[in-house]
């Protein structure tokens, strides 16, 4: 109910086309349609059925955002939160995580990984994209920066 | 006897600091107080805490009052006899011609104090009896197990120090008020465990003595089914969310006109009938258990032929399996497998345990259903034999738990995490059988159920 409130379509995340996402989660259905979902956006969008799989895509090519469900076998989201936290070219890639847990995450859980939102299911498709749109812009933004900062840096 | 009949004079208890605790408990026992409870069976077995609180006042005065009051008065008065009871009938029968003599009559208080005593004793409750300061008169057996052998001795304050303090605060509290006024606490103690406890302190009053029963009731038991309970609601909610939320995304993305293809939009309708099924059959699950755990499931019990009924859920499966590229057939049936059980719920349990066969063994693999007679048991035991994944052994105790899934299996396959739970208390709850697996990892599964050949007590016609 809260996104679709929030989610009215606002210019700039309208704005955002071409992302670069993994979709994570052990549900296929729940995949097919989050995918569709960001498809339809104007986003490339690769998916993976659990944390192996994620890893895996993400030491292939380049993401700018994984949006991953937090309750799965073998690998949870937070731990592949933390295995990208781990590596220095994944370290910096915002994560969305999908739970459908009642209770939020524990203390702690999210510190030491990039994890910048957690959403409830059941959710809203047109909430989760515009959750993303905004995550894509904060990012884009501490990003640039980030580089002018090494650039000035460079500079000096 | 320490204590002189005397109508319902108190006399005091020696101090009994040193006393063992059990001479200390009968010493306060003999006395002709007002708290003498009859207390039911019923209320041992768990019957309200409050009720046995009641029953110590209600009854109190009245236990031994009416032998007392002969004994005071030299004479049996005539509602001794509508007592009916055996002190008052005896003593009536001497009354008869003369007075009853002084002995008899005490050896009546003698039986009805030991009767009563023991009946205290036996109670599964803390029951014990202090003065306005809390000063202990009583303590029963349990009141020693529960708080430590201290808390008998009469004329000391280890009972109520041993409680938590609002528990002297209403001690303090009812000893003030009328008869019967009650407080009800609920606390936990203050042992290792923290026992979480129900405590009930009432107003006692004994001649011009202001005294509080204070009845304590180990509630951990309930407490556990309490949690176990919440944990089911959290497991279960959690369950049912991860099907509403692909039928929630699904059908907004509809509803917004974003499925703009043809068969897109066919496998969408697709996604949410097979979420919904999912959703249905959780719920299905749920209420099964759930009918068959409150007792409110009956089965209808007939001979079934489980040789034969194995027989029929290979064949049913044998699409399945084909499909799967798996071998399954009926390995030993024996002839004579029959036993008292409720068929469709026997169909039941062989389809899921094939089903989880099928689940959990890759292509190629082998699953063989056999049906024998155990003569020593008197039973009809089927089994179902894969040679899948296997479950680790640490698995095995919670496997046929709610909503419990096996970390590998997760990924293999889809399951509501009940399917096992349902059969155990089909197989164990409504027809008296066991039901069990022996697996090792790599290397393969059997489980295994066992049907008495006959249900005790109900005897297919």
């Amino acid at each position: 109910m809260e996104n679709e409130l929030t989610n009215t379509g606002t210019p700039s995340s309208a704005a955002i086309r071409g992302a670069r996402i993994l979709v994570v989660d052990d549900e296929a259905h729940i995949v097919q349609v989050v995918a569709l979902k960001f498809r339809n956006a104007g986003h490339e969008v690769e998916t993976a059925g659990d944390g192996d799989e994620a890893l895996a895509a993400l030491h292939r090519k380049p993401f700018d955002l994984v949006v991953t469900d937090l309750q799965m076998p073998a690998m949870s989201g937070i731990e592949l939160a933390h295995a990208m936290s781990r590596e220095p070219a994944l370290a910096r890639i915002p994560v969305l995580m999908l739970t459908a847990r009642g209770h939020l995450l524990r203390e702690g859980e999210a510190d030491s990984a990039n994890i910048a939102r957690v959403v409830h299911k059941p959710f809203s498709p047109r909430g989760l994209l515009a959750d993303v749109h905004e995550l894509l812009e904060l990012h884009r933004n501490a990003a640039v920066g980030k580089n002018d900062l090494g650039k000035d840096r460079r500079a000096a | 006897m320490k204590n002189e009949p005397g109508g319902n004079r108190r006399v005091d208890s020696e101090p009994a600091g040193r006393g063992d605790a059990l001479h200390s408990r009968m010493h306060a026992w003999s006395l002709p107080i007002a708290v003498v409870a009859a207390i039911p069976a019923a209320a041992a077995a768990g019957l309200a805490l409050e009720g046995t609180a009641s029953w110590i006042v209600a009854s109190g005065a009245a236990a031994i009052g009416v032998a007392a009051t002969l004994l005071a008065s030299g004479r049996a008065p005539a509602s001794a006899q509508q007592q009916g009871d055996a002190a008052g009938a005896s003593a009536n029968e001497h009354a008869q011609d003369h007075a009853p003599s002084e002995s008899l009559l005490r050896r009546a208080i003698e039986v009805r104090s030991a009767e009563r005593t023991s009946l205290l004793e036996s109670l599964v409750d803390a029951v014990m009896l202090v003065d306005a300061h809390g000063e202990t008169r009583f303590a029963n057996r349990a009141a020693s197990e529960m708080l430590g052998e201290q808390v008998a001795v009469a004329g000391t304050r280890a009972a109520i120090e041993s409680l938590p303090p609002q528990v002297m605060r209403a001690v303090q509290g009812v000893a003030a008020a009328r008869a019967g006024e009650r407080r009800r606490i609920e606390c936990e103690l203050r042992d290792a465990e923290s026992t979480p406890v129900v405590i009930v302190v009432v107003s006692v009053k004994n001649g011009g003595d202001d005294l509080a029963a204070i009845v304590v009731r180990n509630v951990r038991a309930e407490r556990e089914a309490d949690r176990m309970k919440s944990e089911f609601v959290a497991k279960a909610s959690h369950e049912l969310r991860t099907p509403l939320s692909s039928l929630c995304a699904t059908a907004e993305m509809l509803a917004d006109g974003e499925i703009t293809e043809e068969a897109q939009r066919a496998e969408f309708a697709r996604i949410i009938l097979a979420e919904t099924a999912r959703l249905g059959a959780l719920v299905d699950r749920m209420l099964d258990i759930s009918r068959i755990e409150s007792g409110m499931a009956r089965a209808s019990f007939e001979q079934v032929d489980l040789a034969a009924l194995a027989t029929e859920c290979v064949n049913e499966q044998q699409n399945e399996a084909n499909r799967r590229k798996t071998a399954l057939s009926v390995g030993r049936a024996s002839a004579g497998a029959i036993a008292a059980a409720d068929r469709t719920l026997m169909k039941q349990v062989i389809l899921n345990l094939l089903s989880n066969a099928l689940k959990y063994t890759p292509e190629g693999g082998t699953i063989r259903v056999e049906v024998d007679i155990d003569n020593l048991s008197r039973s009809v035991v089927v089994s179902v034999r894969d040679n899948g994944l296997g479950i680790p052994a640490h698995a095995v105790p919670r496997l046929f738990g709610k909503f419990y899934r096996v970390e590998n299996h997760e990924r293999v396959a889809k399951g509501t995490g009940l399917g096992l739970n349902l059969c155990r208390n089909i197989v164990e709850s409504l027809h008296g059988g066991q039901i069990g697996v022996d697996s090792q990892v790599g290397v393969g599964s059997r489980f295994w159920f066992a049907i008495p050949l006959e249900h005790a007590g109900r005897k297919a016609a």
